[in-house]
């Protein structure tokens, strides 16, 4: 339950200054040095606190408050990782005390993310390996696999990505497939950031939080989400807890 | 501990706050993927691979190398 309760906003906030580094002035385009200057203290603030499990749902409250301002000013094009910062940072706000909703929150949200993600492959131009493909070109470290990557391959890498992913969605909630699903989505992440950074400032603005944040976010799936089941004089409560379903 | 007592559905107990943070983060995605669908020039993919050729040939600050 500690790990929920206390371990998870700390990682959350860990995240939250890592991406303090597309806060460095310039990388976005802010009205005014003021606006800035304020948004980018706020947020170190706010990740500090939650680092060192301080005022939490305030502190994790105003996380996501803050994403969503920079989301409809200046941080547009970061939808995604702003969402995922968005959500979790409510999860957290709202569960003070209650780990089992926490974890549940927080599952649904990398649910979502994965499911989506499967989903929003699902068009003729990833499943035809056309952003593999280009990937290949514009990626100086995949240059060795540039052939390989304008082949065949191509479309067998768009089709494992997009199956994995809504495999992810599903797998993590039941034991049986838990623990190979997590292992498989953090292997898959390491092979996303390898793939597609670029050594600049997006590559944490994007890739780097996005998938560390769900990668984190598997804690949720290692905590209960309903209460133990009341001991039994026959047994049967300890029977039940071992079955194989989400729990 | 305040949570965690038994009932409701799939026998959890959730208050009103998280069930409309569980519908909203289904929904509000699900939506943005639905008007894309119906028309490919509006609403935004959740989740995409989209956000990885943001800084194809692009020369923002934020693409900095």
């Amino acid at each position: 339950m500690k790990r929920m309760q206390e371990l998870y906003p700390r990682l959350l906030g860990g995240f939250g200054l890592i991406w303090a580094v597309v806060l460095q002035r310039g990388a976005l385009d802010w009205p005014s040095d003021a606006a800035w200057a304020v948004f980018a203290a706020l947020w170190l603030v706010a990740s500090v606190a939650l680092v060192l499990g301080r005022r939490t749902p305030i502190a994790a409250g105003a996380l996501a408050v803050l994403s969503m301002v920079l989301f409809l000013g200046p941080g547009r094009m970061l939808v995604d990782p702003l969402g995922l910062f968005w959500w979790l940072g409510l999860a957290v706000a709202v569960t003070d005390r209650r780990p089992r909703e926490r974890a549940l929150l927080v599952r649904v949200t990398v649910t979502t993310a994965y499911g989506f993600a499967c989903l929003s492959k699902m068009n003729p131009s990833w499943i035809a390996g056309e952003q593999i493909s280009a990937l290949s070109i514009e990626r100086s470290q995949l240059h060795p696999f540039q052939s390989l990557l304008q082949s065949n391959a191509a479309v067998a890498i768009a089709w494992v990505t997009m199956v994995a992913e809504g495999a992810l969605a599903v797998a993590l909630w039941f034991r049986p497939t838990r623990l190979a699903a997590a292992v498989g989505g953090t292997v898959m992440s390491v092979g996303f950031i390898w793939a597609a950074h670029n050594d600049s400032v997006w590559d944490v603005a994007t890739i780097i939080t996005l998938t560390g944040l769900l990668v984190i976010s598997y804690l949720a799936f290692f905590c209960p989400i309903r209460p133990e089941p009341a001991a039994a004089p026959d047994g049967s409560a300890a029977l039940d807890a071992g079955r194989a379903t989400p729990g | 501990m305040q949570d965690g007592r038994p009932g409701g559905l799939l026998g959890l107990s959730l208050r009103p706050v998280v069930i409309v943070l569980i519908a909203a983060q289904i929904l509000i995605p699900a939506v943005l993927l639905g008007v894309r669908h119906l028309d490919p020039t509006k609403g935004q993919l959740p989740f995409s691979w989209q956000m990885h050729t943001t800084c194809w040939g692009s020369d923002a600050p934020i693409c900095d190398r």
